[in-house]
């Protein structure tokens, strides 16, 4: 699949730049008789508007002058960035149900299966690490890790 | 010897330090010389676990991984011809030609002493050339702080390859995410949709470690599964050929001072990192030669001059952080974050709010270039074996100290939830050819340019022209502007060369 970055980047970001701007006035609420420039609105304002005029000279720049970054998407190639995204996402969930410790343990298996790894001294050396990051950040540098239900120890 | 001395001699030499120093040195050099593996990335994933350690410990740290992994990305430049770091690229034009002739040792050995030279030159220059200009810099009020934090963001032309609006649009998307939840001048919620995740904002340790590191072990594994069934060709690590001479060192010295100097001046340029510092360094030593025709050839001045102007360039670096508060490079971007993280605000009060912790983190620099001679004597052969290790081991790893950094940033379990969509979006972006320097920039500059944007504008009673009308205000705002042309220019002669 071949995707023009510049015309679909600079679109996407026009997009997501008129959306939030026109959000602005329900998220940021600031009192009548604060000039804008020194209100709290000004600054997410600049930001946004420099997320639209950068995505409309994208745009120029791809239908007018011709300039344009062409992205082929390998699909087969992106299923592995999908697979790893969902690894993530699973390893996230499962810190919160399970605590940090047995959810690296669950990531490790994941991950021996995306990796291919068979060898066992690499397996030992990952496993020897998830359990050596437990227990530095909770013993020598006392700071908490999540346990089982969100409960936490020190 | 004054007050101020005794208090640095006492809080910077312990035993922590000294353990800290070389941990973190031997760490910076196991980082940098795995292709894949960056000092920032390094750093990002380091500074969790510096929260319970205090300023002075945390920041040699810090440092001890910068100037490791400077050093540290020559070892496979030299053995492999793949930088282990952006820096070390012109290493490999003469580093890796003296290894295929069976000069390993000699190659890694003048990579030390240059890389020791030039770091411990350049932070002797930055023990001496802070403090002056930060006291120039006391005089600075709002509309100069705007003007520099602008002045920060030209490091974006340095990252966006060939499309400075894309880097542009980049920061855009970290000065919002920066903007979001509760504003610290007036308490205004921004953009928060009424949910608690968003009330405090999106951390910025967070917010670095998922558009840095957890971005990059997506990228990396991504193009590592794809390659997983082509055979990995192990690296040859017998490296016994003689090391370098004491004369030999010493014919290298003027190669090395020289160096240090060209990347003194680029290091403190915003923009200019250790990569185009060490080619024009590189550069200027093939020039100046009396045999320029051995360059590319592998030849002792080549490995020397791209060296010691990479490691010169951490020093160079800081000159500009510490001072004025603005990062030179992604590195110091992430040394800036770090630096606010821990209660600090880098620029000229630093050297006379906090004069005994800057100056022993300025000291620890140099300290940490020693140690990083003798680590690298004892170890770089040992080292060199971590090449061979499989990014499938090194990416689980980095998992779990991405995942527990998060945590740990502020114990709350929604901050770790949240670097996993925002690693997405920075793997989407890296898709559509937009770096993600320039939102790391943005998500760090973006607090300290609203504030003296919003507190200039108090002041001048609205008038955005009080940032042209302020002669050293004007002069950076045109300084960013000729800056931003000048590092443009390099990048581009630096990619034609190339």
């Amino acid at each position: 699949m071949k995707i023009k970055t510049n015309l679909c980047g600079g679109l996407f970001f026009i997009l997501v730049g008129v959306v939030l701007l026109l959000l602005m006035p329900k998220q940021i609420i600031v009192q009548d008789n604060i000039p804008f420039l020194e209100s709290a609105k000004a600054a997410p304002f600049i930001a946004l508007s420099m997320m639209i005029i950068g995505g409309a000279i994208l745009v120029v720049q791809s239908i007018v002058f011709k300039k344009e970054q062409i992205l082929i998407i390998d699909l087969a190639v992106q299923k592995y960035a999908l697979a790893i995204m969902g690894i993530f996402i699973a390893y996230a969930m499962f810190i919160y149900l399970v605590g940090f410790l047995i959810a690296s343990l669950l990531l490790i298996f994941a991950m021996i299966k995306y990796f291919k790894i068979k060898s066992r001294a690499q397996i030992i050396i990952i496993a020897i690490i998830a359990i050596a990051v437990y227990f530095i950040f909770i013993n020598l540098f006392h700071i908490s890790l999540p346990e089982i239900g969100g409960v936490f120890i020190k | 010897m004054s007050d101020l001395s005794v208090q640095i001699f006492t809080q910077l030499v312990t035993v922590p330090n000294l353990l800290i120093a070389i941990g973190s040195v031997l760490l910076g050099i196991v980082i940098g010389c795995i292709p894949g593996l960056t000092v920032t990335l390094g750093i990002i994933l380091f500074v969790p676990l510096t929260y319970g350690m205090n300023t002075i410990t945390a920041f040699i740290g810090l440092l001890g991984i910068y100037v490791g992994g400077c050093y540290g990305g020559s070892i496979s430049a030299i053995l492999i011809n793949t930088p282990g770091t952006n820096s070390a690229l012109a290493t490999t034009l003469d580093g890796y030609p003296m290894a295929q002739a069976g000069r390993k040792n000699k190659a890694l050995s003048i990579s030390l002493f240059s890389s020791v030279l030039g770091g411990f030159l350049a932070a002797l220059v930055l023990l001496f050339a802070a403090p002056p200009i930060a006291k120039v810099a006391l005089r600075f009020r709002s509309p100069e702080y705007f003007s520099l934090a602008i002045f920060g963001m030209t490091v974006i032309a340095g990252v966006s390859n060939d499309n400075i609006v894309k880097g542009l649009m980049s920061a855009a998307v970290g000065l919002f995410i920066s903007f979001l939840g509760l504003e610290s001048l007036s308490g205004t919620l921004r953009y928060t949709f009424d949910t608690m995740l968003l009330f405090a904002g999106v951390g910025l340790l967070p917010a670095l470690i998922g558009f840095i590191a957890l971005n990059q072990v997506i990228i990396k594994a991504v193009s590592y599964r794809v390659e997983i069934d082509q055979d990995n060709v192990p690296v040859d690590n017998n490296i016994s050929d003689p090391s370098l001479t004491i004369v030999e060192m010493l014919k290298l010295i003027p190669t090395i001072i020289k160096s240090t100097i060209i990347a003194i001046i680029i290091g403190v340029m915003p923009g200019a990192g250790g990569d185009i510092a060490s080619f024009v360094a590189y550069n200027e030593a093939r020039r100046s030669s009396k045999h320029p025709e051995r360059f590319g050839k592998g030849t002792s001045e080549g490995v020397a001059s791209a060296e010691s102007a990479n490691n010169a360039v951490v020093g160079s670096a800081l000159i500009p952080l510490l001072t004025l508060g603005i990062p030179g490079d992604g590195v110091t971007a992430v040394l800036l974050g770090a630096f606010i993280l821990h209660g600090l605000v880098p620029g000229p009060k630093l050297f006379t709010d906090q004069a005994v912790i800057t100056y022993s983190i300025i000291i620890g620099l140099i300290f940490c270039n020693i140690i990083l001679y003798v680590l690298g004597r004892l170890f770089t052969k040992q080292v060199a074996k971590v090449i061979n290790l499989p990014y499938g081991v090194l990416g689980v790893c980095i998992v779990f100290f991405c995942f527990a950094g998060a945590f740990a940033n502020s114990g709350n379990i929604n901050e770790m939830f949240l670097i996993v969509p925002i690693a997405i979006l920075a793997y989407v972006m890296h898709l559509f050819g937009f770096s993600v320097v320039p939102t790391m920039l943005g998500l760090i500059l973006g607090p300290i340019l609203e504030e003296n944007f919003t507190r200039s504008m108090i002041v001048s009673d609205g008038k955005l022209s009080v940032f042209f009308t302020e002669p050293i205000s004007c002069g950076i705002l045109i300084f960013s502007v000729v800056f931003t042309y000048l590092v443009m220019r390099m990048n581009k002669k630096m990619s034609v060369s190339h």
